[in-house]
């Protein structure tokens, strides 16, 4: 183990924890504003990256054109779990997990029956090259690349909420819906917005995450989506910023681990801490509740 | 001939239940043009359940609601909060009164933001209210969580008047304030009636204030209107303490 070495996988914890972070920033989204925790939304992102090998298929041959096609279909998921798995359900936080479980169970296994259930190689924008920053320290372009595009959605995201109406309408129902609707929000519609942001969320991270391993199968989405999970409960449910920094940490935590020790402690890594920062703060690190504390 | 102006608000026989509870039945009020109206009562009354059924928050189990904006009338009985307001009722809560996580700016914008449909009108709006509230003004950067009772309401009844509305439903607009503070929102909101021409029903419990700013009060005994009249009269009747006394 040598310190170039580590440097490396540095750059490649940061671009997993950017996924990270956007997954659980698609979580987030409709847990902490709508109080829906949506356990399809690994499925979600599964899709995206199936929509994306569909449309390659389907005979389109441009790996952007396709990635929207995903991102697409992942939308198009996220606004349909909205109307069948969880509208008819409103209010019923037991009901509508069982619901969106059932549905991204009946998702997985659906793609898994249609593909067999092997994984799939996920085409790339270009091959990797890798460059030589400096005392051997080496980045591949696709890395850069994630990195970049990681930022890009997340700045798009904090824009989205910070300046357009939509956003503002999904910020005030997070606080109350009640005055959401005395402000003439129609709830409904907002609420689809959110799972149809979401959704495209979901499409974003489960491409980037092809992209990095260069394959997906009809599973991907259960483990990446309880990484979201650990990430939204670690951060602080109702917290975007939170979700990057906790994010970013996880994944450099991860690449770090296998790093030094294997890849056998990656997983170890991220649920052993979580139920650590659990036991001293239970609100989460930037949750709501700790926040007041902090306060008084 | 003379030209009947319809209520501003008219409510007949309302009638409010959760599940087999009946919170309220046979509410009949109105509210006329330039009128401050108070519903009142004891605790438990069911003056809430009432206010939350015109407002749209629950849905009303029998009865009418009518809403006048000047031109129509309107049967909103039932209809989905939202719509009222786009119909020009403005709704002051009692409970969560701002969105704490948004600064006062932000608080104020929203009120107009999804109701004007026009964003220089929304901005408009906001200088002018922000004249009329300095201290809001002092504070338009701070998260609406940093202010202090009464100038959380304040914000609340400034938001609530950033769309022009006709009418506004206040939900115990003195609760948690200190005395001194209590005397100026109740200023403000007779204010607000007679200059902005906004009408007002207010459920109350702290009779005095309200009596003191309210043209006619209701005042409401377990599910029920007990009586009503004019302020003087609702105040110099025995029947008042009765209700609260539950003799």
């Amino acid at each position: 183990m040598y310190l170039p070495h580590l440097v490396e996988q540095l750059f490649i914890g940061i671009s997993t924890g950017a996924i990270y972070a956007i997954v659980a920033i698609g979580f987030n989204l409709v847990f902490g504003t709508m109080n829906v925790l949506n356990l399809a939304h690994g499925a979600t992102m599964m899709l995206g990256s199936y929509g994306l090998l569909l449309a390659y298929y389907l005979g389109l041959d441009n790996f952007w054109l396709a990635a929207v096609a995903g991102i697409g279909l992942a939308i198009i998921t996220g606004l349909t779990i909205e109307r069948v798995a969880v509208r008819p359900l409103r209010g019923h936080w037991w009901n509508t997990k069982v619901a969106t479980l059932g549905v991204g169970l009946f998702l997985e296994n659906l793609v898994a029956l249609i593909t067999a259930g092997f994984p799939k190689n996920v085409p790339r924008p270009f091959n990797p090259t890798y460059h030589e920053l400096f005392a051997g320290i080496e980045i591949s372009d696709v890395q850069v690349m994630l990195i970049l595009i990681s930022i890009s959605v997340m700045l798009g995201m904090v824009a989205f909420l910070r300046r357009t109406p939509a956003g503002k309408a999904i910020r005030v129902l997070a606080q109350s819906p009640d005055l959401a609707r005395s402000v003439g929000i129609n709830v409904d519609r907002v609420t689809l917005i959110g799972f149809g942001v979401s959704g495209m969320l979901a499409g974003v991270a489960g491409i980037l995450n092809a992209m990095t391993y260069g394959s997906t199968y009809p599973f991907v989405g259960v483990t990446l989506g309880l990484k979201g999970i650990v990430v939204l409960i670690v951060a602080g449910i109702g917290n975007m910023r939170g979700c990057l920094y906790v994010g970013l940490a996880l994944g450099i935590a991860e690449t770090m681990a296998i790093g030094l020790g294997g890849s056998h402690y990656r997983d170890l890594i991220a649920y052993l801490s979580m139920v650590l920062i659990l036991l001293v703060r239970p609100h989460g690190l930037f949750g709501e509740e700790g926040r007041v504390e902090r306060e008084v | 001939m003379k030209t009947v102006v319809p209520p501003v608000l008219n409510v007949e026989n309302l009638e409010v239940r959760y599940g087999a509870v009946v919170a309220a039945t046979g509410i009949s009020l109105t509210v006329h043009r330039g009128e401050v109206v108070a519903l009142l009562g004891p605790n438990g009354a069911g003056k809430t359940s009432v206010l939350h059924a015109i407002m749209g928050f629950v849905k009303p189990a029998a009865g009418s609601v009518s809403f006048f904006d000047g031109r129509y009338v309107h049967d909103i009985a039932g209809l989905e909060a939202h719509r009222m307001a786009h119909l020009g009722i403005a709704i002051v809560p009692s409970a969560q009164v701002v969105l704490p996580r948004m600064v006062v700016e932000e608080n104020l914008e929203v009120g107009g933001l999804f109701l004007l449909h026009d964003r220089t009108e929304v901005h408009r709006r906001m200088t002018a209210l922000f004249e009329r509230f300095p201290v809001l003004a002092q504070r338009r950067k701070q998260y609406a969580a940093t202010l202090s009772g009464g100038e959380q309401r304040q914000l609340a009844i400034a938001r609530g008047l950033m769309a022009k509305p006709k009418l506004m439903l206040l939900d115990e607009p003195s609760l948690g304030l200190a005395p001194m503070i209590l005397k100026e929102i109740f200023a403000l909101l007779r204010r607000i009636n007679r200059e902005d021409g906004v009408d007002i029903l207010i459920v109350e419990q702290n009779v005095n204030k309200a009596l003191e700013i309210a043209d006619r009060a209701y005042v409401m005994r377990i599910g029920g209107i007990d009586f009503s009249g004019t302020s003087a009269e609702v105040a110099e009747g025995e029947r008042l303490k009765d209700a609260y006394l539950g003799t």
